[in-house]
Formats: C-alpha cells, sequence, structure tokens
C-alpha cells in the first residue's frame, strides 16, 4: 500500500510525540531531588537627600531664615542675587550669604537681611539658590526661592518662598 | 547362528541409544547446581534529611522554609559608590549532601540600581568581600560555608535615585547533590 505524505508527516508528528514523552519521562527523576529554601531580608537602604528646604521671612525688622536638611558630610552654599544692590543708604545686615558672598560648607541654615535708611532706595527683589553636594561630589540637589524686602510699601513688608 | 546384517544394524543402533542416554543423564548431574533457601532480617531503612540552616543572621531557616532578618546590611544616605557587606553561615544540619543557591533581589525605586554580589567562602570588611568565589559548593553533611553579600550604589546611579529606600531579599535554595 502506498502511503501518501500526508500519512507519512502524520506518523512523523505521532513518532516526535512519543520522543518528546520518553525524553520528558527520563528528566523527571532530577526533579524529584529534596530542596530546602529560605529568606533573608536585609535592613533598609536608603538614598542621599536634601529635604526640609524651609524659607520663612520672620517679623518685620528679623533677617530672612533658610533652613534645610542634608545628611553628615554634606557642603552646601547658598547664592543671593538682588535688585537694586544696596548702596549708600542700605547695606548687608549680615556678611554671608550676600549677593557677592555666598554662604558654603557644612551648613543648614542661612539668614540674610538688607537694612535701609531710605524708603527711596528700599523696594528690594531677589532670588537664593541652594546647592547642596552630596559626599563624594557625584550627587548634587539644587533649590530655588524668591524673596523680598519693601521699605517703600506700607506697611513694610518681607517674603521669601520657595519654588515648587 | 551368524547374524544378519539387519540384526548388527539393530544392535549397533541400539548400542548409539544407550551410549546417548548414558550421556544425558550423566550431564544432568551439571544441571544440579546446590542451592538453599533462607530469610534474612535485616535492619529498618530510613530516608535521610535534608535542612538547611544558617548563623549569623536573627534567625537559623530550621527546618523547611522560614525568614531570617540580616539588618547589618543596610546603607543610610547612600550615595553613588556605597556599599556594605555583611556576611553570614549556610549550613547542612541533615544528612543529604546539597548544593545551597543564594539569589538576591532589591525591591522598589532603587532596583536598578542597588548592585548586589554574592560569594561564597568570602569575608566581609564592612564594606567589600574578600576571596571566596561565585561557584556554589557542595556541602556535606555537617559542612558549612561562609556567604558573603556586598550591596552597593552603583557609581552611575542619577539624581532621580535621590531619597529613594529599599530593601534587599535574599533567596536560598538548598539543592539535594544526586
Amino acid at each position: 500500500m502506498v502511503r501518501t505524505s500526508a500519512q507519512r508527516w502524520g506518523s512523523a508528528v505521532v513518532g516526535l510525540s512519543l520522543l518528546g514523552l520518553l525524553a520528558a519521562q527520563t528528566t523527571s527523576p532530577a526533579e524529584a531531588y529534596w530542596t530546602d529554601t529560605g529568606t533573608i531580608t536585609s535592613g533598609t537602604f536608603t538614598t542621599w537627600a536634601l529635604t526640609d528646604v524651609v524659607c520663612q521671612p520672620g517679623a518685620w525688622g528679623s533677617n530672612h531664615e533658610l533652613d534645610w536638611a542634608v545628611p553628615a558630610g554634606t557642603t552646601s552654599t547658598v547664592s543671593l542675587t538682588v535688585t537694586p544692590e544696596p548702596s549708600v543708604l542700605s547695606w548687608w545686615a549680615t556678611s554671608a550669604p550676600t549677593s557677592s558672598t555666598p554662604l558654603s560648607g557644612a551648613y543648614t541654615q542661612a539668614t540674610w537681611g538688607i537694612t535701609s535708611i531710605s524708603s527711596s532706595e528700599g523696594n528690594f527683589v531677589g532670588t537664593w539658590t541652594l546647592v547642596a553636594a552630596a559626599p563624594g561630589g557625584v550627587w548634587t540637589a539644587t533649590q530655588t526661592g524668591t524673596w523680598s524686602i519693601n521699605y517703600a510699601s506700607s506697611p513694610q513688608t518681607n517674603t521669601c518662598t520657595v519654588n515648587p | 547362528m551368524p547374524e544378519t546384517r539387519p540384526r548388527r544394524a539393530a544392535r549397533r543402533l541400539l548400542l548409539v541409544g544407550v551410549l546417548a542416554l548414558a550421556l544425558v543423564t550423566s550431564g544432568a548431574v551439571a544441571w544440579a547446581y546446590w542451592s538453599a533457601q533462607g530469610t534474612a532480617t535485616g535492619t529498618a531503612m530510613t530516608s535521610g534529611t535534608l535542612d538547611m540552616t544558617i548563623t549569623g543572621a536573627d534567625g537559623t531557616l530550621v527546618g523547611p522554609g522560614g525568614t531570617a532578618a540580616l539588618p547589618g546590611l543596610a546603607l543610610a544616605d547612600a550615595v553613588p559608590g556605597s556599599s556594605v557587606s555583611q556576611t553570614f553561615t549556610i549550613q547542612n544540619s541533615g544528612t543529604a549532601p546539597f548544593i545551597p543557591a543564594v539569589t538576591a533581589t532589591a525591591s522598589a525605586a532603587l532596583a536598578s540600581w542597588l548592585d548586589t554580589t554574592v560569594l561564597y567562602g568570602a569575608t566581609s570588611d564592612g564594606t567589600t568581600c574578600t576571596g571566596g568565589t561565585t561557584t556554589q559548593p557542595s556541602l556535606a553533611a555537617a559542612q558549612s560555608v561562609a556567604v558573603c553579600v556586598v550591596v552597593a550604589l552603583d557609581a552611575s546611579a542619577p539624581a532621580s535615585a535621590q531619597g529613594q529606600s529599599a530593601t534587599v531579599t535574599l533567596a536560598l535554595t538548598a539543592t539535594q547533590v544526586p
């Protein structure tokens, strides 16, 4: 009897299936080995970050106060800009930070203010920038904000904000 | 009375038959091996045990399964390149030999940036492991091996990894040696 091509393919499929079944059966003993398992959980891993940045203008007559939190070993730098620059009748209330002198080191707080005896040059508007550098120098984090001191308004006002 | 030729032939045939019968019966002796039967009373068969236990962690994993903690394997305020290492010991407390395997998995946002290395037979100095091998050893009954685990924050971890936290889970499997 002459078999057709389809019959030969059918026989081949059946043969291969049987071989596969035999192979599966021959490997099954390997799956029967005994095992024991367990789980160990580590402690917590946290990464360095600049957090809790707050700037408060305080009561009129008080310095602006910028506070932040960083891990030990961090170097923080606070830089200021202001318009207009204090001149003859006004001056910076602190030595650093000012628009010309940043505050840099292992700080977590910066305060500044401008004293003026003339309302004509008394509307100061500026920005602040805090750059924190993590130990090792690979990571930095930057936070910015605005601040103002207005001797010309009535009542006199001051503000300090943290940019989102 | 002289025998006729047919008779002589018959006698020869009879003689050959007798000889053949004699040969067959003598051969039968060779088939009769001695044998004896008896019942041996053996000792009871008991199965072995496979039990992986650990020391150097909060927990021992006695018996099948179990969990333990390795609180010293942790980092606070990690920066790129920071690492911590810790050791614990896996012991074969059963009777069947096995091969231990330790697989580390970090969770959450730092999973991509925590690099974990497991070394068998290594020592720890708190930040790195010294010596050892990544090849899993075979432990016979009562044998043990020190396992040193190093977890490091990848040196290329981006700023987006700042302020994140994670834990590392070490999955231990002891597979019987065939």
